[in-house]
């Protein structure tokens, strides 16, 4: 395979105007005696030009006062949202006669909101990082060793409280057929007849193995039931996650055009508390952004940078479980790489090689980068 | 290094005031204040919605919807001397969020009736004009994913730098610089293949 140019990146260095005098005159010198370097220089000033060629807007003095006017208007008046599309009440009425038949005829079943009571403080299990209220019988006992916390079920529902975990420590429930891996979270689990029935969270994020299935990530809003087993988790409504009080997960807001100036706020909001380095608070304002605009143009950059976010905040594994969710839903996103990082670099620190050697398959090779190859660790020999 | 944008309407026979303090008197209810800068930038803004949306669909509700959202956006610009980049940043938001609503909407008409759903006619005049190379560009910028295609217009075409995209996108500017590598290669890509 034909090995490219080490000098490629400066074609771009230079556009950015981010090399010096010295290199930029260096690399044209190169750029003379290397026909990589100079069909893409060649190329990119060829798709800029073409840009720059296309058409703009037909601008006349009627249509600029006239959008003016309406602006101010509406500025006097208040208004703030994007205006609807000027034939959506049309459409919209023609597709509900074209759908009258489907809609009579494919009535889906409501999906039952998650619930979970509230978790009572434990007194007495101070040394716990979990707090655990098990229902009228449940069977279920707790135990610490070091860093490490197992609470095992081995019948009926028990909710949980976890605190966040330290460096080092790790809170895992057994059940009879696998493991919870908890990261600091609110949820409930069930078992009966020696099988894991549900598992719902109401804040935070678990990990759940069970034995002849992937492991799968469950976030607030979440929930898991045996019988969807072959079928993925719930959609993420993870507008809960960011509540420390409320018992069940409150409803998603939709994004709509009336949401925009909310979800600029928001993200704004969120985007500065990251740039401040808040790593803490902005996880949960990128957090509670994904919740509330799960369709915005933003969530998927918000969702990562959650996860950076908790990385910068010491939490690696909880920043490995968004992350991963990150990888559900955009596995060619932009950030998908580094994602990947955030994921095998905890499974690696939790001795799950296979998992980090997975999950940052597509990045490895003989042209793995560093950070690939750091991640991976002692896993990657 | 990287070509200057065009040249940019700016206020004729009238004294500047700074962007910043136009952004202040917005804030605070003055609709002169709002007008002025949208006589400032509205060029920009059209110009910049048109690229990203092809000329279709709706652009003047979009360019409308960016200065209509300085009232309450106004406090959280951050002052710098001009607010450019950071309109750009407003605009290419409505128009992602306009085009997800109707993509959506045309989808669901879609699979209602399933029809397939449209896409926007090109002008005929202009498609007879148009030179080959630069036809085939327009339509592999049109198929271009949206957050390749902002960061390329931005950046290539806007010329706003790396930083001021970033900070009107509120994203690290590695991101932008990622999206805009991609963008480039996608259009390089197409064109070396002659994809018309």
């Amino acid at each position: 395979m034909k090995r490219e140019c080490d000098r490629i990146w400066q074609v771009d260095a230079l556009r950015e105007g981010a090399l010096s005098r010295k290199d930029a005159e260096s690399h044209e010198r190169h750029r003379a005696t290397c026909s990589e370097c100079r069909d893409r220089f060649a190329g990119d000033a060829r798709i800029v030009a073409l840009g720059r060629a296309l058409p703009g807007p037909k601008l006349d003095e009627v249509r600029v006062r006239r959008v003016r006017m309406q602006l101010l208007r509406k500025a006097a008046a208040g208004a703030s949202s994007l205006p609807r599309v000027r034939w959506l009440l049309p459409a919209l009425a023609f597709a509900a006669a074209a759908s009258m038949g489907a809609i009579l005829t494919h009535r889906q079943a409501p999906v039952a909101p998650v619930r979970v009571a509230p978790v009572a403080s434990a007194p007495g299990v101070s040394a716990f990082s979990a707090s655990v209220d098990g229902r009228p019988g449940a069977r279920w006992d707790q135990k610490r060793d070091g860093g490490t916390e197992r609470v095992r079920l081995e019948e009926g529902t028990i909710a949980l409280s976890v605190r966040h975990q330290e460096p080092g420590e790790r809170c895992l429930v057994d059940l009879p057929d696998g493991e919870l891996e908890v990261r600091g979270t609110r949820f409930e689990v069930t078992a009966h007849d020696g099988r894991t029935r549900s598992v719902q969270v109401a804040e935070g994020a678990v990990a759940l193995r069970l034995r002849d299935a992937p492991e799968r990530s469950l976030a607030a809003g979440e929930a898991w039931k045996l019988d969807d087993d072959t079928r993925p988790p719930t959609p993420r409504p993870r507008a809960a996650a960011v509540a420390t009080s409320a018992p069940a997960a409150p409803p998603v807001i939709p994004a709509a055009p009336s949401a925009t100036a909310d979800a600029v706020d928001e993200y704004t909001r969120a985007m500065e508390l990251y740039g401040a380095h808040r790593w803490a608070a902005a996880a949960g304002a990128l957090h509670a952004f994904t919740a509330s605009h799960p369709d915005a143009p933003e969530a998927d950059d918000a969702e990562f940078l959650e996860a950076s976010s908790l990385a910068y905040a010491g939490r690696p594994d909880a920043a490995a479980i968004v992350a991963e969710h990150y990888l559900d839903r955009h596995p060619h996103g932009f950030h998908a790489r580094d994602a990947a990082v955030l994921v095998a670099r905890s499974a690696r620190d939790r001795g799950d090689c296979a998992k980090a050697r997975a999950v940052l398959a597509p990045w490895t090779g003989a042209k793995a980068s560093a950070d690939v190859t750091a991640a991976l660790g002692a896993c990657g020999r | 290094m990287r070509a200057a944008p065009a040249p940019l309407p700016r206020h004729a026979g009238r004294e500047a005031r700074p962007d910043a303090e136009l952004l202040s008197a917005v804030a605070s209810g003055d609709l002169g204040a709002l007008g002025d800068l949208y006589d400032r930038y509205h060029a920009d803004i059209w110009r910049l919605v048109h690229r990203m949306t092809d000329g279709s669909g709706e652009v003047d509700d979009i360019v409308q919807a960016t200065f209509l959202a300085l009232p309450r956006l106004a406090t959280v610009f951050d002052g710098r001397d001009s607010c450019r980049a950071w309109l750009c940043g407003i605009a290419v938001g409505l128009a992602a969020r306009q085009r997800r609503g109707v993509a959506r909407l045309l989808r669901r008409i879609a699979s209602f009736g399933e029809m397939t759903p449209t896409t926007t006619t090109a002008d005929p005049e202009r498609e007879a004009g148009a030179r080959e190379e630069l036809r085939a560009f327009e339509r592999a910028l049109a198929r271009l994913p949206w957050k390749k295609r902002e960061a390329f217009v931005l950046v290539e075409l806007e010329g706003l730098s790396m930083a001021e995209v970033a900070h009107a996108l509120r994203v690290p500017a590695g991101t932008v610089r990622t999206r805009l590598f991609h963008a480039k290669r996608e259009l390089r890509q197409v064109l070396a293949r002659g994809d018309r």
